[in-house]
């Protein structure tokens, strides 16, 4: 159970690390402000200024506390004791995956540094939010997040190979920067282990709207990995309404061939398909959509009949269709792990249905 | 005097930031008097933005005022209308697509823009009261092309505030940037003006409907005290997009008095509900609308113009009134009269200011010419064999203000759509 040791422990774990215990996770920072506080003894640019680094326990992503941090940053090149080496293929008391929540309070990009041991001594490890990074770094979002987001980066793969020293949390150009939930991972699914009792100890302060639920839901399905993560975490949070949620929104892909459809309710639908006036347009979208598909052959018969504006419109239908349907998949397929990670008696059941019926 | 002269550049400078946010840069070059960048060299008075002068609340008190729905071809004339903007931008009613009712607004070249059009004066507060406005919201479409812009002319056109999907290839600046892509289908974007220009009151008197290059469709405009005002024009919109039903006298009558509200949230659902249930609507329309008699009208408009010249003040006072009511259509006989060589100067003048009223597209309507448009609208949306009848009746002429060529523009997109 590696895992455990990011539950026993709001402790700072590198000790544990120490110990021989080799954790699958450690936390570089989950709640003991008091004992990294202190190691961060180094602030602004040049490292002579005083910068407030504080514990914040408001506004947290999990656990009791948050690092708040005002710029420009607050850093330690040498943080005695670690000594965390990344590789491609790690072995006990190894990592790979880096995870951490981040948000900033007031303007500016969002900066987090990991400095090495090896290859070099040096601030090889950089990622930012927002644009135009004053380093190197590699730049995980264009938009700095104003709401807590969780990172989660394959370090050797973005870096290669290195042995990580120190840290430095970095808000730019005003504002404070929040830090939380500091992990390294021998791999995702440890992550997620951990991540998820963290998450489950840190509920909601109110329970999850129906616009907060289908928001979320909406952005599971995201191609910004960080929007569709932070989504799956915070249903995982809210999973007391997120599950009777799930299981009255998610659409299982048909097993059998589709009901055949009425054509005389079907036919004046697809023709309002192509109609001049958009909202007509929409609402016969929609109208389509709702009696599934079997209402594809018809369309797919008109498409191949029509020309020019007519033909483009039930084409863009029928994309979108496809599109829809790959999304779909997509969600149900992340909805698997989040299933997983709330891991209560119910979303075992919702998880076995996704899985006999995805392909 | 140098410390007076000082204060007065800290205030004008406050108030620039207030309005245009900073950083403001400057962009490429424009036409000569088109919306563009902000007047910032020669400075601006604050008496005309923020919080010195700003519009009474509008009479009508309307918590929703329609700018733009289906009144796309008027619309298209008052903007900067004049016989050289066609090489600018082109601008018209467009029937091929649009968001909602039966029409949009197609810009293709630049821009078409006013930055003062007839009575609009509407202002823009945090807290609004009966007749003021916070939020905007408006439908657009770039099928092609980098970006769109919608421009909000503050106190005359003193000043821009401007609304950017896509990139700005017009290098107008500053302005908000509502999404990084152009909208390639129809989007509907709700703002907070309030708070998108610098939180200072301001009034919107004109728009700038911005393509940048090839094409763009606008459609859906409206302002509003609350967003939930603005829901119940669109919702109305989309629920009567494929609904129809049999309506019931009651229903008739109420929707037929809801037609003549100021308020477009009451307005507008009517519109939407007559116009999808024209089984019903269209013959008690017809029951209602005088149709126009184009010998009666000519002989008002020859008995006004004759007027003009009345010895007595009051006469000529009336027959001025009168021909201003009529509008566009009395056009034709007053510049006719203006080539008359036995005109006295008070006649010529009268005249004169007529002729340069209609010439500059004056949207106002009369509460009956109004609704005569309003029945115009929902007749091309119901698309019936008998509105269609009722149309080219409507379109021969005699009604107020044009109207029979709206009817006969009506006319026009009815039968390209059925060609399609």
């Amino acid at each position: 159970m590696p895992w455990r040791a990011t539950t026993i422990a709001a402790v700072f774990l590198p000790v544990l690390a120490i110990a021989g215990e080799k954790p699958a996770v450690i936390e570089l920072f989950e709640d003991d402000t008091a004992a990294i506080i202190p190691l961060l003894t180094m602030g602004g640019i040049g490292g002579g200024e005083d910068v407030k680094i504080e514990a914040e326990t408001t506004d947290v992503f999990s656990g009791k506390s948050a690092l708040r941090v005002a710029p420009s940053q607050r850093f330690s090149p040498d943080i005695k004791d670690w000594r965390f080496t990344i590789t491609e293929k790690p072995k006990v008391g190894e990592y790979r995956y880096l995870r951490f929540a981040w948000k900033k309070v007031g303007d500016g990009p969002l900066m987090i540094q990991f400095h090495t041991r090896f290859p070099a001594a040096d601030w090889v490890i950089r990622y930012q939010a927002g644009p135009n990074p004053p380093w190197p770094a590699n730049v995980v979002s264009l938009v700095t997040p104003t709401d807590w987001q969780v990172v989660t980066r394959d370090l050797y793969k973005d870096f290669g190979a290195v042995i990580v020293g120190g840290i430095a949390l970095t808000p730019h150009n005003g504002g404070d920067g929040l830090f939380d939930h500091i992990l390294l991972g021998r791999t995702l699914e440890d992550l997620d282990r951990a991540t998820a009792a963290a998450v489950i100890k840190t509920p909601t302060k109110a329970p999850l709207t129906q616009a907060q639920l289908t928001q979320y839901w909406e952005q599971v399905g995201s191609v910004d990995p960080i929007v569709a993560e932070t989504a799956r975490w915070e249903l995982v949070r809210g999973h007391a309404q997120a599950l009777p949620f799930l299981a009255r929104t998610i659409i299982l892909p048909e097993q059998k061939a589709p009901k055949p459809v009425d054509e005389a309710i079907v036919v004046p639908l697809i023709a309002d398909l192509t109609h001049y006036r958009y909202v007509r347009r929409a609402a016969a979208t929609d109208a389509l959509i709702a009696r599934g598909p079997g209402v594809l052959p018809s369309i797919r018969r008109e498409c191949a009949a029509a020309e020019g504006d007519e033909r483009t419109r039930l084409r863009k239908f029928l994309d979108d269709w496809s599109a829809r349907e790959a999304l779909n998949t997509v969600r149900l397929r992340r909805c698997v792990t989040l299933l997983r990670s709330i891991g209560t008696p119910d979303a075992n059941e919702l998880l076995g249905k996704i899985e006999n019926a995805l392909p | 005097m140098i410390g007076r002269t000082l204060l007065a550049g800290l205030l004008f400078a406050a108030h620039a930031c207030a309005w245009f946010g900073t950083p403001v840069v400057f962009g490429q070059p424009r036409q000569a008097g088109a919306p563009g960048p902000p007047l910032l060299k020669k400075g601006f008075d604050p008496q005309m933005l923020g919080a010195g002068y700003l519009a009474p609340p509008h009479p009508s008190g309307a918590p929703v005022m329609e700018l733009l729905e289906d009144d796309a071809g008027r619309l298209a004339h008052a903007l900067n209308p004049g016989p050289d903007q066609d090489s600018v931008a082109r601008a018209g009613a467009w029937a091929g697509d649009c968001y909602s009712g039966a029409s949009c607004l197609k810009v293709a070249g630049l821009q078409r823009f006013s930055p003062s059009l007839a009575g609009w004066s509407y202002p823009v507060v945090q807290k609004p009261r009966p007749g003021e406005y916070r939020y905007l919201r408006f439908a657009w479409k770039r099928p092609q092309g980098r970006g769109i812009m919608l421009q909000i002319a503050a106190g005359g056109g003193t000043d821009w505030g401007r609304y950017l999907a896509g990139q700005n290839t017009v290098g107008f600046y500053p302005f908000v940037q509502v999404s990084p892509q152009p909208p390639r289908d129809w989007e509907v974007v709700t703002r907070d003006l309030f708070a998108d220009f610098g939180s200072v009151p301001f009034t919107l008197t004109g728009l700038a409907f911005t393509s940048m290059d090839g094409e763009a469709l606008f459609d859906h405009i409206y302002l509003g005290r609350t967003i939930e005002d603005l829901d119940r024009v669109t919702d109305a919109a989309k629920s009567w997009a494929r609904r129809t039903e049999f309506l019931r006298p009651a229903q008739l009558d109420q929707l037929w008095k809801d037609m003549g509200s100021e308020d477009a949230a009451v307005r507008q659902p009517a519109i939407f509900t007559l116009a999808a249930c024209g089984g019903t609507s269209v013959p008690y329309l017809a029951e209602r609308i005088a149709l126009p008699d184009v010998a009666a009208i000519d002989k008002r408009i020859a008995e006004a113009i004759a007027k003009l010249d009345s010895p007595r003040f009051a006469v000529r006072e009336t027959a001025s009134g009168e021909l201003a009511r009529i509008g566009a259509t009395a056009g034709p006989q007053i510049e006719a009269a203006l080539k008359r060589s036995d005109l006295s100067p008070e006649w010529r003048t009268r005249l004169d200011i007529l002729a340069v009223k209609i010439r500059n597209a004056d949207l106002t309507l009369t509460p009956d010419q109004a609704r005569t448009l309003r029945i115009i609208h929902v007749l091309e949306q119901a698309e019936s064999t008998e509105a269609k009848g009722m149309l080219i009746k409507l379109s021969k002429g005699g009604l107020e203000a044009g109207l029979s060529d709206e009817a006969k523009a009506a006319l026009a997109r009815m039968e390209k759509r059925r060609r399609q």
